[in-house]
């Protein structure tokens, strides 16, 4: 089922193309990995479906519909950097989420900290910025939401706490919800990703289902990025 | 989802600005002890002349610190990284900026009442007393109350004209690359274009206005009527200036977001 739909999207910042006529379809029920070196477009793609930034021609749907405060409803979205109130404490912030989103699960999200050792009433300006991203991500997987959309989820994050987080994500994304995880830790991430995204130069050079990248061209996903990309 | 917004805006705005009126309470104490120790020992009146110095910088700068802060706090919310949030909860546009509008229209007004209560607090009976009250009342009683009540009604709507005439500003600034720069000139560009507007609708109507040749002639100088009407037609220019800058934050935010 199309969930998401870009036709011929393009996206422009001054006299700089980002996007070029992109064409792409999200389907629920699947792990999308938006895969790309710096600058490509990623999070130009990532803000157009989380109505930051507006399409300079062609129009994205979700739902069948532009972004809006219904597509809000339903996607869960962690951005690249630390959105944070930062005189808040992190029961503040819980409260913040379970009073603007109908979906968040305040026990799991409770529960998610703890693990992570961070108690309610730490001061989110005390914390370190891996911290910060961890609260932000547990968060953002505490919604019940029908999409994921996480930008670069484990930059900042320790390699110790990586495989947690990733962890975390995939056993707290509900059953038909999608995930698109941007990021160019490719290695870290594969394992998990049903299907795969290169976006180049503001282009989808690449779409493909993962295992079948795996099966037919008999390399690693991170292998084919360092080749595709190569300098 | 208005009330929501209110919350946090009040509990954002409460969180820097009570301490500064509980410093600055502190402060009207401290000026008139040391006040009313230099009238009984002279040694008290340099530092009492110091204080009541600080005394007085500080009651003009509450509310003008007031203004600054809700601004600022309009843009690290909206515009700067806090935006990225704020800008998908699932809430509308309108809902943000009115919550902003009237959170920060609450305190400044409250930065207005707790000047002139600190001013009590720091000086009553040391620099002014109930005589030059009662004089002031006398003044008052004197003036048309309709007078009154369109000079209050002005002071809240350029409150939140001024607010809302900057939120405009920055909501056009963002669409660029460099936001505060064009935040900035976006704000003298408003500025003006109302200014110019509002001399360009005024003036033709007091030239029209035999009551007002009148009044410039000296014939009927205390006619309250004649300047009430002009206090309610400036009020309306106001009004509609206020809800026309309102109506372009939300539209430029709604269609023209550019969280870059």
């Amino acid at each position: 089922m199309e969930f998401i739909e870009f036709k011929n999207l393009s996206k422009n910042f001054g006299p700089k193309e980002a996007l070029k006529n992109i064409n792409l379809t999200i389907e629920k029920g699947k792990i999308y990995g938006l895969l790309g070196p710096n600058g490509s477009g990623k999070t130009t793609m990532i803000k157009i479906i989380n109505d930051l930034l507006q399409p300079t021609s062609g129009e994205i749907l979700i739902n069948g519909r532009e972004p809006g405060i219904e597509s809000k409803k339903i996607i869960s979205f962690l951005p690249e950097r630390t959105y944070l109130n930062m005189n808040m404490k992190v029961s503040e912030l819980i409260q913040f989420f379970k009073d603007f989103y109908d979906d968040f699960d305040e026990k799991k999200a409770i529960q998610l900290l703890h693990k992570l050792k961070i108690k309610e009433t730490d001061q989110l300006k005390n914390m370190s910025k891996g911290t910060k991203e961890k609260v932000q991500l547990v968060m953002v997987m505490s919604r019940k939401a029908d999409l994921y959309i996480l930008d670069e989820p484990i930059g900042g994050v320790d390699p110790a706490s990586r495989d947690y987080i990733l962890e975390t994500i995939l056993t707290n994304f509900n059953e038909g919800s999608s995930i698109l995880i941007s990021t160019h830790l490719i290695s870290d991430i594969e394992k998990i990703l049903d299907q795969v995204i290169f976006i180049n130069q503001g282009k989808v050079v690449l779409n493909e289902d993962a295992d079948t990248i795996r099966k037919k061209k008999k390399t690693t996903i991170d292998k084919l990025f360092r080749e595709e990309f190569k300098c | 989802m208005l009330s929501k917004l209110l919350k946090y805006d009040f509990k954002s705005l409460s969180k820097i600005l009570i301490p500064v009126y509980l410093v600055s309470l502190l402060l009207a104490l401290v000026t008139r002890v040391i006040n009313m120790l230099a009238n009984q020992f002279n040694i008290f009146s340099v530092p009492s002349g110091f204080i009541s110095g600080i005394f007085v910088v500080v009651l003009i700068a509450i509310p003008i610190a007031t203004f600054i802060f809700t601004i600022l706090k309009f843009y690290q919310n909206l515009i700067k990284d806090e935006g990225y949030l704020m800008h998908t909860l699932p809430v509308s546009k309108n809902s943000l900026i009115l919550s902003k509008t009237i959170s920060s229209t609450v305190f400044i007004i409250l930065s207005f009442v707790f000047t002139i209560l600190f001013l009590f607090v720091g000086v009553y009976s040391l620099w002014f007393d109930s005589k030059f009250l009662s004089l002031i009342w006398n003044l008052f009683k004197q003036i048309d109350t309709l007078f009154i009540i369109l000079i209050l009604l002005s002071i809240l709507i350029s409150v939140i004209y001024n607010q809302v005439m900057i939120y405009a500003s920055i909501a056009l600034g963002q669409k660029h690359n460099n936001k505060v720069m064009y935040s900035v000139i976006y704000g003298l560009v408003l500025y003006n274009v109302t200014q110019i507007l509002s001399v360009v609708i005024l003036l033709p109507v007091m030239f029209l206005d035999p009551n007002y040749q009148k009044y410039i002639n000296g014939t009927s100088i205390s006619d309250f009527g004649l300047i009430n009407g002009y206090l309610l037609l400036a009020l309306f220019l106001s009004i509609l200036f206020t809800v026309a800058y309102y109506i372009l934050t939300v539209k430029v935010l709604d269609k023209r977001l550019n969280l870059e």
